[in-house]
């Protein structure tokens, strides 16, 4: 830092040295704190194979399957775009679901940055539609019927319903009209989460990261070049090795073999399953037997999330300092792993009633968000008398010794 | 950012053959394992024992439903 080019002084440069050369970072950042970079990494990853991929297919209900077959067969390099880009998904939403409950672990979302907590919510909102709407692409059978699925849901609206999904199809049913919409859409909206994500890390720039220790870290920061992109670079290496794991290895195993069978608009699956990123909140939609019901439920999800810097009630930010709410926490984790399992589960016993428990849990955890904090605070006062009470009580003892 | 931090410089004198890189990491490699699992015994089974056991009894309901109906 005792040398730097004077160019970074300049405007435009100045701002990229300010936020990302000389930022200061809190220096006991751990780990976990890689998978923001690494989410970035992600974004870029599956624009570019798109980019490269769109170059080839073909948008049209007779040509989408087979085009695709084309790129995996005949284009150089086909294959390897078209693995990266649908591993890629579902690196992208392993590598946001860790970030996301990082930040639950660490109270990250907790004032001041709402807003960073906030941003990042729609950024998982615009990444689910991308993901829903690029799985139709391919026009197999689980991308006809999924999308037949979901669109549907919008009839559960009152009065409107009907029109709003004959509006999303583009007519009577999933056909060619919304296949090149779905196109038109899941090119844009990846540089609308782009946007999304440069205003997420303006909103956390604001305050500077959060740290595991939950406090003020302003005594004891760092640059963030070298330091924490050497440690990023270090989760970027061990993700590339994972990531190449099921792009070269395994490259189906995440997927679902329906999806290879052309779309048969005469041939309904026998299971109709999304995406693995997609089942936890597929289970909730289908724990609640009303169709309205199912999709307010799914709105009360995001909503929930959105509402969780606000209902916070807790004095402590980090769960290294909240033994109560690290239980609640594996417990949620142990749900949404559940609801995740349930989702992919046929709609019969017991898998419905599992759902349903599953489901409430769910909701749960943020129901009980503002009542723990004031639980803690209680018991640190609690504590805190009672200490003070037996020092109180040792000190009027050694008196009174003394005394006789 | 804009809060006037100091930022740390940290200067390097010692030639790079002389550093000793994790020394103690296997003297102190069963105490730390030690403290990590005394530390976390009950959230891991916070985590494993409802995701486990749902996943147990869900089998055996099924497997008992089958039972039933070969019956």
């Amino acid at each position: 830092m005792a040398r730097r080019l004077s160019i970074l002084k300049q405007p435009i440069f100045s701002t990229f040295n300010n936020h990302l050369i000389d930022y200061p970072t809190p220096s006991n950042i751990s780990y976990w704190w890689g998978f923001g970079s690494l989410a970035g990494l992600c974004l870029v990853i599956q624009i570019l194979t798109g980019v490269f991929l769109a170059m080839h297919y073909t948008p049209h209900v007779d040509l989408a399957f087979l085009s695709v077959e084309h790129i995996m067969r005949d284009v150089k390099g086909g294959w390897l775009l078209r693995y990266m880009h649908a591993n890629g998904a579902s690196m992208f939403f392993i590598v946001v679901y860790l970030h996301f409950f990082r930040g639950l672990y660490y109270g990250s979302y907790a004032s001041p940055r709402e807003l960073v907590w906030c941003l990042g919510v729609v950024i998982l909102l615009l990444m689910i539609v991308t993901a829903f709407i690029g799985y139709v692409l391919p026009w197999g059978q689980m991308s006809f019927w999924g999308a037949t699925v979901i669109t549907s849901l919008a009839s559960a609206i009152p009065v409107v319903g009907d029109t709003i999904v004959t509006w999303l199809w583009g007519g009577f049913s999933v056909d060619n009209a919304t296949l090149n919409r779905f196109f038109s859409l899941h090119y844009l909206l990846p540089f609308i989460i782009a946007g999304a994500s440069i205003l997420h890390l303006a909103a956390l720039h604001q305050y500077g990261s959060n740290n595991p220790l939950g406090i003020n870290s302003s005594v004891d920061k760092i640059a963030f070049y070298p330091y924490i992109y050497v440690k990023d670079l270090v989760g970027w290496v061990a993700f590339a090795i994972f990531f190449s794991i099921f792009v070269f290895y395994a490259p189906n195993v995440l997927g679902h073999p329906d999806n290879y069978i052309p779309a048969n608009p005469m041939s309904t699956p026998a299971h109709i399953v999304p995406e693995w990123y997609f089942l936890p909140v597929y289970a909730i939609l289908r724990s609640i037997p009303n169709k309205l019901g199912g999709v307010a439920a799914i709105g009360l999800v995001f909503v929930s999330l959105l509402a969780l810097p606000f209902i916070n009630t807790s004095y402590v930010r980090s769960s290294s300092f909240r033994p109560i709410h690290q239980k609640f926490f594996w417990l949620l984790v142990a749900d949404c792993l559940l609801l995740g399992w349930i989702g992919c589960q046929p709609v019969e016993a017991p898998y419905v009633t599992i759902g349903q428990i599953a489901s409430v849990g769910f909701f749960f955890y943020f129901a009980i968000t503002p009542i723990l904090g004031k639980c803690e605070a209680r018991l640190i006062k609690n504590s805190n008398a009672c200490e003070a009470r037996s020092v109180l009580a040792s000190f009027l003892t050694s008196i009174g010794l003394l005394w006789w | 950012m804009g809060k006037g931090y100091k930022l740390k410089e940290v200067v390097y004198t010692l030639s790079p053959f002389e550093h000793k890189i994790m020394t103690t990491f296997w003297s102190q490699f069963a105490y730390k394992t030690k403290k990590r699992i005394s530390e976390n015994w009950v959230n891991t089974l916070t985590l494993v024992c409802p995701v486990a056991g749902t996943y147990m009894y869900a089998n055996s309901a099924v497997e008992k439903e089958k039972h039933h109906h070969r019956m």
